[in-house]
C-alpha cells in the first residue's frame, strides 16, 4: 500500500465556495438520485405517460395526426370536457392535480426517491460525514428539499410546460399562443407552489424516520390515507368540499387550480392552503428539533 | 502548536462529561488516549466545534477563537470512529461530494478526490460503491474523506476499529507516512495503546474526563527506576535479588534477568557481582516502560499532571 501522494497534491489552491452555497452539490445528487438506477428511470419514465396521452391528444386536435371523425368532435365538445381542450387551463393542470393519474405517480415517484432522502441516510451513518464538515443540519434539510422539489417538478411543472409549447406549436396559428398566455405564468407558479409544499412535506417526513421504508409508509399513509379519510368524511356528512382541507393531495390540487384559474369544484382556497401550509409548518418543527448535531455524532 | 485546550469543561445535561482538560496537542502525531467512556470523542467535537463547552478556551491552529465551525472545519479532516458512507455513492463520488461540502470548487474537488483515493490505495476500487467495500476499504476511504481538502490537521477517531492485523498495519503505516511525508498533525483519538506508539511522538491520556497525564512518550515512558535486561554465561549461574541498595533483580523462566536500578546508580555493581561469580553478562539492554504500563499506572493513580504522570 505504498503510495505517494501525487505532486499537484502537495498543496491545495484554491478560493472556498462560501458556506452559504455549499448546499447545491447536495441538491443536485438529490435530484438525480432517481436516475443512478435502471428502476429509477423506468419509474421516471412511468411518470412520463400523461404527457404522451396529452401529446398525442394534442395531435389529434390539431390535425397533426388523423384519426377519423375525433378531431371534429373534439372541437365540438369541447365545453364538456375542459380538461381535454388546450385552450383551458385544466388542460394542463388536471395532467398533474387530477386524482388518476396524478395520484399513483406522486406517490410513486416520492416513494422511491425523495421518502428516502434523509431516511437512508441514517442507516450508513451518512449525517456523521456530511454534518462534520461545512454544512448545517438545516443547510442540509434545505438541500435535499430542493433537489426533491426540482426532481418533482420535472413532472408536476415541466410536463404541462412542454404540453403547452407543443400546443402552440401543433396550432395553425397563434391563437393558442394568444388565449393560454394570460393564465400559464399563474398555472406553472401554482403547480410549482404546490410542488415545494408536497416536496417539503415529504422530505421532512423523510427527516422524521429512522429508515426510508418507515418514511415511504408513513407518506402514503398521510397521502393516501388522508384522501380516503377525507372521502369518507365527505360522504357521510354531505359535504364535498371537506376533502379540499381533510385530504392533503386535494388541497394541493385546490390551491394548483385557482392559481392557474382553473375550476376549484366549489372548494374553498382558504382552509385548503391552510392546511397544506400549517402540516409544513408542523412538520418543519418536529423536524427542526430532531435534526440536531448531537443525532449524527451521538 | 495544533490545538491547546485550556480549562475546557463538556457537559451533557447533567452528566459532565470532560472536566477542566487543559492540554496541547503540539504539532506531528499525537494520540488521545482513553479507556471507553474517558471523555476522548467528547473532546474531538468540542474541537470540531460539534459541542458546544460549557467552559474553557479553545485554540485551533492559527484561527482567532470563536472562529466559524465551517471555518474551522475547512482547516480539520475529521475521520468518524463509525463506519459510514453515503448511500448509493462510489467511492470517488463520495470523497469528491465531502470535498464540495468542505467548500472545495467542484472541478477542485474531483481532481483531490482520486488524489486521495490513489494515496490511501483504492485507485482500482474508486467507482465502485462503497457498500461493497471490505471494513478495510471503508476505513481508507473515509480516510480519504479527511484528507479531501488538504486539512493541515486530521482527526482520527479509532482509525483500526474492525481491521485486521495486516490493515491495521498498513493503516497505521499510512496516517505515520501523512504525518512524515505530508506535514500533516494528527490527533489519534484510541484506546490501543500500540496504534499510538506506532504513529505518534506525544500523548494525553485522559480517565473519567479529566487529564492524567500528558506529554512526550520519551518522557512519558521514562522511569525514576532504570530497568535493563539481560542474559548470564553460564546460564545455571544464580544472582541474589538485591546486589546492594540499589540493585533489585528478577528472573525469568528463560533464564533472562531484569534489573532495576535507582536513577542514581550504574550497572558496574551488577557485572563486578556477575564476574565475581565466575560468569559473563550477555545481551545487556536497556528498558523503557511500555504505553500500556504508564496508562495502567496512571488510569489506576488517576494522578494528574505535565510529562510523564504516571511517574
Amino acid at each position: 500500500m505504498k503510495r505517494a501522494m501525487p505532486e499537484a497534491a502537495g498543496a491545495v489552491d484554491y478560493l472556498p465556495v462560501p458556506a452559504w452555497r455549499r448546499w447545491w452539490p447536495l441538491a443536485r445528487q438529490e435530484f438525480g438520485y432517481l436516475f443512478r438506477g435502471k428502476w429509477g428511470v423506468a419509474v421516471f419514465c412511468v411518470c412520463l405517460l400523461p404527457l404522451i396521452v396529452k401529446l398525442f391528444v394534442l395531435m389529434v386536435r390539431f390535425g397533426v395526426v388523423n384519426f377519423g371523425g375525433m378531431r371534429a368532435n373534439m372541437i365540438t365538445r369541447a365545453e364538456a370536457f375542459a380538461q381535454w381542450d388546450p385552450m383551458r387551463p385544466q388542460f394542463y393542470v388536471e395532467t398533474v392535480v387530477g386524482t388518476f393519474p396524478g395520484l399513483p405517480l406522486l406517490v410513486l415517484l416520492t416513494a422511491t426517491v425523495t421518502a428516502g432522502a434523509v431516511a437512508r441516510d441514517r442507516p450508513t451513518n451518512a449525517l456523521e460525514l456530511l454534518w462534520t464538515r461545512g454544512i448545517s443540519p438545516v443547510a442540509y434539510l434545505f438541500a435535499k428539499w430542493v433537489g426533491a422539489a426540482l426532481l418533482m417538478a420535472l413532472v408536476t411543472v415541466a410536463v404541462p410546460l412542454v404540453l403547452w409549447i407543443c400546443a402552440v406549436l401543433f396550432a395553425e396559428d397563434w391563437s393558442v399562443l394568444q388565449r393560454t398566455i394570460g393564465f400559464l405564468p399563474q398555472l406553472l407558479g401554482g403547480l410549482l407552489l404546490v410542488t415545494v409544499a408536497w416536496s417539503g412535506l415529504c422530505v421532512l417526513i423523510s427527516s422524521l424516520s429512522s429508515t426510508p421504508s418507515q418514511a415511504i409508509v408513513t407518506w402514503c399513509i398521510l397521502m393516501l390515507g388522508s384522501s380516503s379519510v377525507a372521502n369518507v368524511m365527505a360522504a357521510v356528512f354531505r359535504e364535498p368540499a371537506m376533502r379540499s382541507w381533510l385530504s392533503l393531495w386535494d388541497a394541493g390540487g385546490v390551491v394548483a387550480r385557482w392559481c392557474a384559474g382553473a375550476d376549484t369544484r366549489g372548494a374553498p382556497i382558504v382552509p385548503a392552503a391552510l392546511v397544506l401550509g400549517a402540516t409544513v409548518v408542523v412538520l418543519a418543527v418536529l423536524s427542526r428539533r430532531r435534526m440536531v448535531v448531537t443525532e449524527a455524532v451521538g | 502548536m495544533t490545538v491547546e485546550l485550556e480549562g475546557l469543561t463538556i457537559r451533557y445535561g447533567a452528566q459532565l462529561a470532560v472536566d477542566d482538560v487543559s492540554c496541547r496537542f503540539p504539532r506531528g502525531g499525537c494520540g488521545l488516549l482513553g479507556r471507553n467512556g474517558a471523555g476522548k470523542s467528547s473532546v474531538l467535537k468540542a474541537m470540531l466545534g460539534l459541542v458546544r463547552p460549557v467552559s474553557g478556551v479553545m485554540r485551533i491552529l492559527d484561527l482567532p477563537e470563536g472562529a466559524p465551525a465551517t471555518e474551522l472545519r475547512g482547516r480539520i479532516g475529521y475521520m468518524p470512529e463509525r463506519e459510514a458512507h453515503l448511500p448509493g455513492a462510489a467511492g470517488f463520488e463520495m470523497v469528491a461530494m465531502l470535498g464540495m461540502l468542505s467548500g472545495m470548487p467542484r472541478r477542485e474537488a474531483w481532481r483531490r478526490a482520486h488524489e486521495a483515493l490513489y494515496l490511501v490505495g483504492l485507485e482500482e476500487q474508486r467507482y465502485r460503491f462503497v457498500a461493497t467495500y471490505s471494513a478495510g476499504m471503508r476505513q481508507r476511504v473515509k480516510l480519504a474523506a479527511a484528507l479531501v481538502h488538504d486539512p493541515e490537521v486530521l482527526f482520527l477517531d479509532e482509525p483500526t476499529n474492525g481491521l485486521d492485523p495486516a490493515g491495521r498495519l498498513e493503516m497505521l503505516d499510512l496516517i505515520r507516512r501523512l504525518g512524515a511525508e505530508h506535514g500533516k498533525s494528527i490527533v489519534l483519538s484510541t484506546h490501543i495503546l500500540q496504534d499510538v506508539e506506532a504513529v505518534c511522538e506525544s500523548a494525553v491520556v485522559l480517565e473519567q474526563g479529566r487529564v492524567v497525564a500528558h506529554g512526550r512518550l520519551e518522557d512519558l515512558t521514562r522511569t525514576s527506576e532504570r530497568r535493563v535486561t539481560f542474559v548470564v554465561e553460564p546460564a545455571e549461574l544464580e544472582l541474589p535479588p538485591m546486589i546492594g541498595d540499589c540493585i533489585r533483580l528478577q528472573k525469568d523462566g528463560q533464564g533472562r534477568y531484569t534489573a532495576w536500578l535507582t536513577a542514581d546508580s550504574t550497572s558496574q555493581p551488577l557485572f563486578a557481582a556477575v564476574r565475581d561469580r565466575g560468569g559473563a553478562v550477555r545481551r545487556f539492554a536497556g528498558q523503557r516502560r511500555s504505553l500500556e504500563e504508564v496508562f495502567l499506572h496512571v488510569v489506576q493513580n488517576g494522578d494528574s499532571g505535565e510529562s510523564g504522570g504516571g511517574r
